[in-house]
């Protein structure tokens, strides 16, 4: 699919059952990013599209452990409201939940190990926030091999005066983060190739 | 007892307690030819060689400062086996595509390749005997690598980043050393970017929340500090 800076996925669509829709942290705590509740929705219709493709969809929720570093104060306890999933987003029994103690889905969690055993090396990521939980997972998993990308208007921003150089960021050196591309390209992709 | 502080944005460094030259580390990212050097990966992307190139002096000046008084220095190299085999496929892919294929010749050797001359730390900067090196296959100094073993063994806590590039590995460095626990300070002025937006984003990014993934403070208030501890 047509996506910045290159088409997207470097090797062509696999089946997408080895394709997994990653919602980063849609958390009460984080709900703050997204005032209007517009990165909410556009993840609800990317989930939507995603179940009825056939995509695995993960959810990645950031919770205090005893591993997680004192001094990361933005994640939130288990036991507040913060921790909580957002109404709207809230993950089926069939969906993959992967519990994270910072800010990067792969560290100390099954994320990686989860996604090896279903041979999913490809990965679309939405969620909150652009800088924090969203760009932290997707580099870890770029370094892994997986082959990313990012809905642009499906990431909510802890600064929107950052949101330009967060995908920046990934566009340049040819892509060295993977890709972004609309939601709604995501979407007309998902109906193209796999509509039910 | 004074507690020595480098004086910091958004907070006057470290977070909690002060500085202690025993549990804190340099750490040098990738300040190889390849990122900003001629004839390496960077330059063959055709990007400015004089943002990335921008940190060096600094960081000499801080290398010196830092190993005067006895500190260690940990470096990283971003590189690949010369088979390729633990480069993955969409890396290679994207970086021919740009005309900068990792593995290909070019004017410093194979391009983003161990061993070869645009592979090697500039000769500014160059690690001396007594110091850490880590290679890493990614842009996360951490993934696939012994640095946390070497930081550990060391008693490394706190970690003083300078390097190559700041919103590529300096800042999946930081990110992945912020999320283990240890404290970070980013040196502003001994790091750049490929685009100079990017790098001033990569520094506010640093400082947003309170300082989500540390501090930043330019070199100076470093040096004042370990010269005062």
């Amino acid at each position: 699919m047509d996506a910045v800076p290159y088409p997207w996925p470097f090797d062509g669509l696999p089946a997408p059952a080895r394709i997994a829709l990653v919602l980063v942290a849609p958390q009460f705590g984080f709900g703050w990013m997204d005032p209007a509740g517009q990165v909410g929705a556009r993840c609800v219709a990317a989930r939507e599209a995603a179940v009825r493709a056939g995509l695995p969809v993960v959810f990645l929720r950031l919770g205090r452990t005893a591993a997680t570093p004192q001094r990361l104060r933005s994640i939130p306890p288990h036991s507040g409201v913060g921790w909580d999933w957002l109404p709207a987003l809230m993950p089926d029994p069939d969906d993959l939940v992967i519990d994270a103690p910072a800010f990067d889905g792969f560290y100390e969690t099954g994320m990686d190990a989860a996604l090896w055993s279903r041979r999913i090396r490809h990965l679309v990521f939405a969620g909150f926030g652009t800088e924090t939980a969203v760009h932290s997972t997707l580099r870890e998993a770029n370094d892994r091999g997986y082959e990313c990308l990012v809905l642009e208007d499906g990431c909510a921003d802890v600064e929107p005066a950052l949101h330009r150089s967060s995908m920046c960021s990934i566009e340049m050196s040819g892509g060295i983060f993977g890709a972004y591309a609309t939601c709604e390209a995501f979407l007309a992709t998902l109906t193209k190739e796999w509509s039910t | 007892m004074t507690v020595i502080k480098v004086k910091a944005d958004p907070y006057d460094w470290p977070f909690e307690g002060g500085l202690h030259m025993a549990s804190t580390a340099l750490l040098c990212i990738d300040w190889q030819t390849d990122f900003c050097g001629p004839g390496g990966y960077v330059d063959a992307m055709g990007y400015d060689l004089s943002l990335t190139r921008a940190g060096v002096e600094p960081t000499r000046h801080l290398l010196g400062a830092w190993r005067a008084v006895g500190g260690f220095v940990v470096h990283t190299r971003e590189g690949h086996k010369p088979d390729l085999s633990d480069c993955p496929a969409n890396k290679l892919w994207r970086s021919k595509r740009i005309g900068a294929g990792i593995g290909d010749a070019g004017p410093a050797g194979r391009i983003l390749v161990r061993g070869e001359r645009g592979w090697q730390i500039i000769p500014e900067l160059a690690p001396l005997a007594g110091e850490a090196i880590i290679d890493k296959p990614g842009k996360g100094a951490f993934y696939a690598t012994d640095l946390e073993l070497v930081l550990r063994t060391r008693g490394i806590t706190h970690l003083v980043i300078t390097g190559i590039t700041t919103d590529v590995c300096v800042h999946t460095t930081m990110r992945e050393a912020n999320d283990r626990g240890y404290e970070c300070l980013l040196v502003e002025d001994c790091t750049g970017a490929t685009d100079y937006g990017n790098y001033l984003a990569a520094l506010k990014m640093v400082k947003m929340q309170g300082g989500v993934f540390g501090a930043v403070a330019p070199s100076e208030q470093v040096i004042r500090a370990i010269g005062v501890e």
